[in-house]
């Protein structure tokens, strides 16, 4: 993703708003790689987070001109992917319980320090693959999109208190699984 | 210590956000304050700095690209021209209930000085369409790049024949921009002005 400041894309989007498809086409090459991982790591299906991809961008251009400024762009078009990848959900009759209480959860300097010496990418992609969506989702919000817990809200729908409650929870889960994965399930 | 673990509590639920430096200051504070006198909370968050990079040093994903944005082009050109369409119908509607209302016949005939008002069903202006054939070699990047630079939208295509359909924009002029993409020998075949 090209580093692009809010200031950055509140111009592209002015100029959207004015059908221009050039500042259309640089929106796109900016945010598009980001949002297309965003929507996979949700749906898991390479094919169905290409449409809604083009979905999401097909509503930045109609909807430009109705952008207010009121949150970040980059907030603003994470949303529309949020709840059109959760339109999927619902319809395909895969929505889950929100926040859930982990059975277990260990936050121990044990599973802690399993995580530590965890190198492997992959066992970090298996572990986020055992998560429920929205608990990957804000995995992936907060670790590889460094945002806000004020931004996870915004985009979830969700109050601040319950986004860092939930990112928490997530987080817990992925030490459990990284610490079983580990073979130190046994423990648990 | 009802309290205390309250306290832990919280600070461990900022801890993911002092790890990817999202916090306000009296957060920071607050989280370093706690860090400074717990040791399990240091180790955590060691742990999330790793996971942290962990998860940015995963390759990129395959993503749709430019192959993405062809795609949202020809579909804004489609909604555009559908639109064009629809707002011409009813104007013409309106001009002749107004017309209608004054009592006033007009024989109006499809000449060239009112080309605005037929149309094919379909709105379709095949006046501003280009056919064009790009190199094989040519990198989709690249064509992204020229539809760009001369304003112009795939409409249609490819053929069987790879031959393709480019919509010109509204303010540009046909043989102008066909004159253009021929000077585009690197990524470009042939450019034929619709008929």
């Amino acid at each position: 993703m090209t580093p692009a400041t809010n200031e950055d894309l509140s111009r592209l989007i002015a100029r959207i708003a004015n059908a221009d498809k050039q500042a259309f086409a640089t929106l796109y090459q900016t945010l598009e790689k980001p949002l297309y991982r965003f929507i996979q790591t949700k749906l898991n299906d390479p094919f169905l987070a290409a449409d809604i991809l083009h979905d999401v961008f097909l509503e930045i251009w109609r909807g430009a001109a109705r952008f207010q400024n009121k949150s970040s762009v980059k907030t603003w078009v994470f949303a529309i992917a949020y709840r059109k990848s959760m339109d999927v959900f619902r319809k395909n009759g895969k929505l889950v319980g929100e926040d859930e209480m982990p059975e277990q959860v260990d936050g121990s300097p044990d599973a802690t320090q399993c995580l530590i010496a965890t190198e492997e990418k992959e066992l970090v992609r298996y572990c986020l693959q055992t998560l429920k969506a929205e608990h990957r989702s804000v995995i992936e919000m907060t670790f590889f999109e460094d945002m806000s817990y004020r931004e996870i809200s915004e985009i979830a729908g969700i109050p601040e208190g319950t986004a860092k409650t939930r990112v928490f929870h997530a987080k817990s889960l992925l030490l459990r699984c990284l610490q079983a994965r580990m073979g130190k399930g046994a423990r648990l | 210590m009802t309290q205390a673990v309250s306290d832990r509590d919280h600070t461990a639920r900022l801890l993911p956000f002092w790890v990817n430096e999202t916090l306000s200051t009296a957060e920071v504070n607050e989280v370093e304050a706690a860090m400074a006198f717990d040791a399990d909370l240091r180790a955590e968050a060691d742990a999330l700095k790793k996971l942290r990079e962990t998860m940015q040093a995963r390759e990129s994903t395959f993503s749709p690209g430019e192959i993405g944005l062809m795609r949202l082009q020809r579909a804004i050109a489609l909604e555009t021209r559908q639109n064009t369409g629809w707002h011409r119908y009813r104007a013409v509607t309106a001009l002749v209930a107004a017309l209608a209302l004054i009592g006033i016949y007009l024989v109006l005939s499809p000449t060239t000085e009112n080309p605005g008002v037929y149309r094919q069903a379909s709105g379709q202006n095949t006046a501003n369409l280009l056919t064009v054939s790009f190199r094989s070699e040519a990198t989709e990047e690249a064509l992204a790049d020229l539809l760009l630079r001369h304003d112009l939208v795939i409409v249609d295509g490819p053929s069987a024949l790879r031959l393709y359909r480019l919509e010109v924009g509204k303010d540009q002029d046909p043989v102008a921009v066909a004159l253009a993409l021929r000077r585009e020998t690197s990524l470009i075949e042939s450019v034929e002005a619709s008929e």
